[in-house]
C-alpha cells in the first residue's frame, strides 16, 4: 500500500514537472521582444503618400492633435475593430473634428493610395489613410517602433503581424501617450481627452 | 490508492464523457466589407449546455471561410489559422472582434449592412449547423468596443 502511494505521488510529481516544462516552452510564456525605443530616437517628421497619391508630411497634421494607427486593409479583424473604436472614442472625446485619426498601412505592396483611401472612408467619419513606398513605410515603422512582418497563409496569400498600439500626439506633434489594443475604453478616452485639451 | 481514485473521479467528473453536447449558436454577424475589399470577418457566440464538443470546420456561401485566432502580445497583433475550436461542457464560447473569428476571404459579392451571409459550422459531435450571419456596418462594432 505504501509503495502504491509512493508511486502515485511520483506520477503526480512527474506530471506537474511536465506541465511546468510545457508552460515554460509555450509561446505565450516567452515574452515578445519588447521594443524599448529611446525617446530621442522616437518619432520625428514623417514623409508618406496620401490617398490622393500626393506626398503627405507631418506638417499636414500639426495644428490639431492626431493619433497614429498602423494596419493593413486586408486585415479582417483587428484593424477595422481598432479604427471603429477610435471613431467612437473621438465622438465621445468631443466629435469628429477633435483630432485626426491617421491610418498608416504596413502593407504597401497591396495598399496603394486608392486602397487606403477607400478603406479610410468606410468608418463613417474622417480618417487620414496613408501609404508610401516600401522604403518610406519601413522608415516610418522604425521611427515609431512599429513591428510588422509578412506571414504566408498559403495559396500565395499572406497576412501581416503588426503592432496594434495606437500612438497619441498633441497639436504640436509631440508624442504624448499610447493606447494598447487591450486597454479599456475608460482610460483610453481619458488619454484622448488629454491630447484634445492640451 | 485513495488519492489515485480521487484523481480518477475528478477527471471523470470534469470530462462529462457520457453526456451529449447541446449546442446553440447565437447572434451571428459579419462586418460589412470596405469598398474594394474581398475580405471580412464573422462572429457569433456558441452556448453549450451539454457535454464537450469541438468546432472542426467552417464554410460560407459565396466566400472562403476559415477559423482564425487573434493574439496580442506586447502590443503586436498576430492572426493565425485555428484547426479547431474546443467547446467545453457547459460553456459559452464567444467569437468577438479582437479574438477568435471566422475570416471570410475571396467574397464573390461585397457584404452590405442588412445582408445576410450563410455560414455552415461543422461540430465533431453535433454535426452541421447552418447559421445566417447578419451584416453590420464596420463603424458599429458590438461588444466592448
Amino acid at each position: 500500500m505504501r509503495r502504491a502511494r509512493l508511486i502515485v505521488w511520483a506520477i503526480v510529481a512527474v506530471t506537474l514537472a511536465a506541465i511546468a516544462v510545457l508552460m515554460l516552452m509555450s509561446p505565450q510564456a516567452s515574452p515578445p521582444q519588447q521594443r524599448t525605443v529611446a525617446r530621442t530616437d522616437f518619432g520625428g517628421p514623417i514623409t508618406l503618400v496620401g490617398a490622393d497619391g500626393k506626398p503627405f508630411g507631418t506638417a499636414q497634421l500639426v495644428g490639431k492633435p492626431y493619433v497614429l494607427f498602423f494596419g493593413f486593409t486586408h486585415c479582417p479583424d483587428t484593424c477595422p475593430t481598432t479604427l471603429a473604436r477610435l471613431v467612437k472614442l473621438r465622438r465621445d472625446a468631443g466629435g469628429d473634428s477633435a483630432f485626426h485619426i491617421v491610418f498608416v498601412t504596413v502593407d504597401p505592396e497591396r495598399d496603394g493610395p486608392r486602397e487606403v483611401g477607400a478603406y479610410s472612408k468606410a468608418f463613417g467619419a474622417p480618417i487620414v489613410g496613408l501609404t508610401g513606398s516600401p522604403e518610406q513605410i519601413a522608415k516610418v515603422e522604425k521611427q515609431f517602433g512599429i513591428f510588422a512582418q509578412k506571414v504566408r497563409t498559403g495559396g500565395g496569400d499572406y497576412t501581416m503581424d503588426h503592432t496594434a498600439t495606437v500612438l497619441l500626439f498633441d497639436r504640436n506633434g509631440k508624442f504624448v501617450a499610447t493606447i494598447s489594443p487591450d486597454e479599456q475604453d475608460g482610460p483610453a478616452l481619458e488619454k484622448l481627452k488629454r491630447i484634445t485639451a492640451a | 490508492m485513495r488519492i489515485a481514485a480521487a484523481v480518477a473521479l475528478l477527471l471523470l467528473a470534469s470530462c462529462k464523457v457520457s453526456e451529449p453536447p447541446a449546442i446553440s449558436v447565437e447572434d451571428p454577424w459579419a462586418r460589412a466589407t470596405v469598398p474594394g475589399q474581398a475580405g471580412s470577418a464573422a462572429y457569433f457566440t456558441i452556448f453549450n449546455s451539454g457535454g464537450a464538443d469541438k468546432l472542426i470546420a467552417v464554410s460560407a456561401t459565396g466566400a472562403n471561410a476559415s477559423l482564425h485566432s487573434t493574439s496580442m502580445t506586447g502590443g503586436v497583433m498576430r492572426m493565425r489559422p485555428l484547426q479547431s475550436l474546443d467547446i467545453p461542457a457547459d460553456s459559452t464560447v464567444a467569437l468577438d472582434p479582437g479574438g477568435i473569428h471566422i475570416m471570410l476571404s475571396n467574397l464573390r459579392q461585397p457584404l452590405s449592412a442588412g445582408d445576410t451571409i450563410r455560414l455552415q459550422l461543422k461540430f465533431e459531435k453535433s454535426g452541421e449547423r447552418p447559421v445566417d450571419a447578419a451584416v453590420r456596418p464596420g463603424e458599429m462594432p458590438e461588444s466592448q468596443m
